[in-house]
């Protein structure tokens, strides 16, 4: 299963790939530290099972990648599931996310392990 | 006799001759007709047959002929009237004593003349031959003198010895009845005892003793009264006897009783004759007065009789008595009228002087003297009270006429005359119908005809058109006819009809009508006072209007101040708050005018109450209004329908500084328009007040001294009851203040959004970069905890950690700058 996180915080980066990796050691997970890296290699590599995207982030943030990623839409519901990991409480951002109907959740950091299996549990039905 | 009788049938002969024959010849010559009627006797009837020969011409000569001898002598006339020769024969005639009388008589019948001629010689011997005589010629003799009376001869005991004449017949016995019985068998027993008592006397005397008057029983047994003379001849030898001479007297006693009643009646009236009745001679002397006569001369009847009646009259009226007495003595009755002056007092006295006659010649003159004073009184008093009477149905205002009980007109007044057009010397005595035909079958016919059937005043009003008159009649039926008394009401008709107008409007209009007494106490009140109080006329009636109308709520001062002027008369008119019977509040406009009577005494009062709580409610209303458009801050404007203003309030002077004179005729826009008014705005409002709508407005006006300020006005149009606009009226508020305020509020809010937009950023800041570490930092905690010590991602795990608290305090440092800035600076 490829995973793609994105995010320009090494330490959040490292962080959740090991909180991945802690749940399922086969995961292939490529990490970005910017929404523009992220998608080069979506367009190079192909699309994966699961994007965990950071919201604030320099050049290209999270909702830039969003509006990128737009036109493709009804491709990636089918078979990527996209999460927005932000550190952000704002309420403003979950009434944002509402915009992009092919995010499947919004995951305060940091990540716990409940919520990772839910989620793996939840793309494995599709 | 022969010679004698031809001297009678050549009577040219010697007239003289014959007439001493028929004077003195002793025998009775007569003629007697073809009738059987003496036409001429010869004086010698008297001693023959006791008659005059006067007392037998003309007479039947059968009728003193002996009713048994009649038949016989008739035969013998008849056969010489038949023209047998003359014949002598006898017959008896009745004496006038009623004695027979023997005839010897020569007749012979002249057909010449028609006559008999007779002379008859009384025949002595057949008289004595044939009368059956019981006593002697001396007898006979003394007795004679009472011949045509009853003689009786009677003994001591007055047994009857002879009875005869002519009384005996008249009682109807024959002599033979009463020959030997008893007079006193005859007599009377209540006259018995006085004849008794004659008899002694008479057997004592010689004389004539008159028997006082008695009853005797004749043969019919009838009583008959007798007056008697006894001789007592008892001791004359050729008589011997009592000799009684009785005279039937009842008819002459009779008549006497007769005489003495009518005297007595005659006394009766004259003494008891309520009329003065007085006997004067023909010298004027009194001869006799009756009672009345001494009650009217106030004298006794002896101080009266033997002087003159001029005597007891004054001089005046005793000149007229003599006057009137001297034509009474020439025979005729007099009547006159006398009045006698008596100090105050004046009698009147009727009267009639009667002449008393004895032999053609005047001898005493009756006066009946009535005293008229009282009569005379009384017609003078009717005659004035009739003159009276016509003066006062003269005077009468009423109309009088009397209508006798053939209809027709007996009494005309004058005002009658002028009321009805009638004519008193036309009309009176005519038939009212024949002269009113147009009233026959009408309203007075009927009346006056039921009246006058039922006996029955009637009373009625009636339409009189011939005078064009309404008239009041009151019609009394008598015995006379019908008194018709009438009054014009013309006047109170028309009045009454109008009355009756205002009588209906007074309950019919809608305003309340009361009519109290002096005392205020309701008498009666219309249907409005009804509508408006709620009382009807019987809750109404006795109370005063106060009682109903006022109540704890109800300001009385208004009737309070009037109260006093309206009690003493004077009109009033006053507004006051009532209550009606529900207790509703009722304003009423009251007048109050007292009504006087025709003695100028306050008697009613009228009382007219207009319901005024609308306009009492509106006043109020507009004043309070008033009071509000003149006190309050904001400006009111109006204007007439053209916008030209008519008034402004005190308000839009202090607001605009214009006074109302300023304003008045001008249109407010040009006075308060100025370079920063909005035209935009200044169109709408145009638009709106053609429109006729309310509507408000905001705009910058300037005030007199140039200042701007801003002004709200709300414009309401006023619609007149014919549903056009009439007015304006615009009100103003400053607005100044609050559109500053406003202004100052918008930048403040302007600031407020910016200072916004900051704090959004902090809180950015706070979410992303304050969070991110923490977030790192609990993530590093758990993942350490499920990592195994000593490998290299435990170890960078760790450093990682600290590496997240050391930015966590990075971030703090600096936001604590930050906040430190942004309260020492502002935002």
């Amino acid at each position: 299963m490829e995973v793609f996180i994105i995010d320009d915080d090494e330490l959040s980066l490292f962080l959740t790939e090991n909180m991945l990796l802690l749940e399922d050691e086969t995961l292939g997970i490529k990490g970005f530290l910017s929404g523009a890296e992220a998608l080069e290699a979506l367009s190079s590599d192909g699309i994966p099972d699961l994007i965990f995207l950071d919201l604030n982030m320099p050049v290209m943030d999270g909702w830039g990648f969003l509006d990128a990623l737009t036109p493709l839409a009804p491709g990636l519901r089918k078979s990527c599931n996209i999460y927005i990991l932000t550190s952000s409480l704002a309420p403003s951002d979950a009434a944002r996310i509402t915009k992009y109907p092919f995010v499947a959740g919004l995951i305060h950091k940091p990540i716990e392990s409940d919520e990772l299996r839910t989620i793996f549990s939840q793309h494995r039905k599709k | 006799m022969a010679y004698l009788l031809k001297i009678r049938m050549k009577r040219s002969r010697s007239v003289f001759l014959l007439d001493t024959v028929m004077k003195y010849s002793l025998d009775m010559i007569c003629t007697i007709d073809a009738d059987g009627c003496f036409r001429e006797v010869s004086e010698a009837s008297r001693h023959i047959l006791g008659y005059d020969s006067g007392e037998l011409e003309g007479k039947q000569y059968l009728s003193f002929v002996h009713p048994e001898d009649r038949a016989m002598t008739a035969g013998i006339a008849l056969g010489l009237a038949g023209g047998e020769p003359a014949v002598s024969f006898t017959n008896r005639y009745i004496h006038k004593s009623g004695a027979e009388v023997w005839l010897t008589w020569s007749a012979v019948w002249s057909c010449e003349e028609g006559l008999l001629f007779c002379i008859a010689r009384v025949s002595t011997e057949a008289n004595f031959a044939k009368q059956e005589l019981h006593v002697r010629a001396e007898l006979y003799n003394a007795l004679l003198k009472h011949e045509e009376d009853m003689l009786a001869l009677l003994d001591s005991r007055l047994n009857y010895k002879y009875v005869g004449g002519t009384t005996l017949k008249e009682l109807g016995y024959a002599p033979e009845q009463l020959l030997g019985s008893n007079a006193k068998d005859f007599i009377h027993p209540e006259d018995v005892p006085k004849v008794q008592a004659s008899l002694i006397e008479v057997l004592e005397s010689e004389g004539s003793v008159s028997v006082p008057h008695f009853r005797f029983r004749n043969a019919k047994g009838e009583w008959r009264w007798v007056e008697t003379v006894v001789s007592n001849r008892l001791a004359d030898a050729s008589i011997g006897a009592l000799v009684a001479n009785s005279r039937d007297i009842t008819e002459q006693k009779a008549a006497a009783q007769k005489l003495q009643e009518s005297e007595l009646r005659f006394r009766a009236l004259f003494d008891n004759n309520p009329d003065t009745v007085l006997v004067e001679n023909r010298e004027g002397i009194v001869l006799d007065v009756n009672r009345a006569g001494e009650a009217l001369l106030q004298l006794k009847r002896h101080q009266v009789i033997g002087r003159p009646l001029a005597c007891f009259l004054p001089p005046s009226a005793a000149s007229v008595c003599l006057e009137h007495l001297r034509t009474a003595c020439c025979g005729e009755i007099v009547k006159f009228v006398l009045e006698i002056e008596e100090g105050p007092e004046s009698k009147v006295l009727e009267v009639t002087k009667i002449p008393v006659s004895v032999d053609g010649e005047v001898v005493a003159v009756h006066s009946v003297i009535k005293d008229i004073t009282a009569v005379n009184r009384y017609h003078s008093t009717v005659r004035q009270h009739a003159d009276k009477l016509n003066t006062i149905f003269d005077s009468i205002t009423d109309g009088f006429f009397i209508l006798d009980r053939d209809w027709n007109f007996a009494y005309i007044n004058r005002e009658a005359e002028r009321l009805l057009s009638l004519d008193r010397k036309h009309h009176m005595g005519k038939n009212a119908w024949r002269e009113f035909p147009a009233e026959v079958s009408g309203e007075f016919f009927r009346q006056y005809h039921h009246a006058v059937e039922t006996g029955k005043a009637v009373h009625f009003e009636a339409y009189y058109g011939g005078t064009n008159r309404w008239v009041e009649v009151k019609a009394f039926p008598s015995e006379e006819g019908l008194s018709i008394y009438f009054d014009d009401i013309t006047e109170k008709m028309s009045s009454r009809q109008e009355l009756e107008k205002l009588s209906l409007v007074a309950s019919k209009t809608t305003n309340g009508v009361i009519i109290t007494d002096r005392m205020r106490r309701i008498e009666w009140v219309n249907e409005g006072f009804t509508k408006l109080t709620g009382y009807c006329l019987e809750e109404a009636v006795g109370k005063r209007p106060s009682e109903l109308l006022h109540n704890h709520t109800t300001d009385t001062r208004a009737f309070e101040s009037v109260s006093d002027k309206m009690m003493s008369g004077e009109p009033v008119s006053f507004e006051i708050l009532n209550s009606r019977k529900n207790g509703e509040e009722i304003w009423l406009s009251v007048q109050v005018n007292p009504i006087y009577d025709e003695n100028g005494v306050l008697s009613k009062y009228i009382t007219i109450q207009t319901d005024i709580t609308q306009r009492v409610k509106s006043q109020q209303e507009l004043e309070k209004l008033s009071l509000v458009a003149s006190s309050t801050d904001n400006g009111v404007i109006i204007t007439d329908a053209d916008g030209l203003t008519e008034w402004v309030n005190e308000g839009f002077t202090r607001l605009t500084g214009y006074t109302l004179s300023e304003t008045l005729g001008r249109k407010p826009g040009d006075l308060l328009q100025g370079p920063e008014t909005n035209e935009a705005a200044v169109r709408v409002m145009r638009e709106s007040l053609k429109q006729g709508i309310h509507f408000s407005a905001v705009l910058a006006n300037y005030k007199k001294s140039g200042e701007k300020f801003w002004v709200s006005m709300d414009i309401t149009p006023i619609y007149g009851s014919a549903g056009v606009i009439t007015q304006f009226i615009a009100i103003q508020k400053d607005i100044t203040f609050k559109m500053e305020a406003e202004t100052n509020l918008l930048k403040m809010a302007q600031d407020l959004y910016a200072h916004n937009k900051d704090l959004e950023q902090f809180t950015y800041i706070v979410s992303h970069n304050l969070r991110a570490p923490v977030a790192n930092a609990l993530g590093f905690a758990n993942l350490l905890t499920r990592i195994d010590k000593g490998t290299k991602v435990f170890d960078t795990s760790l450093a990682n950690l600290k590496e997240s608290v050391f930015r966590l305090d990075t971030v703090m440092k600096d936001m604590t700058r930050s906040l430190a800035y942004a309260t020492a600076g502002g935002l």
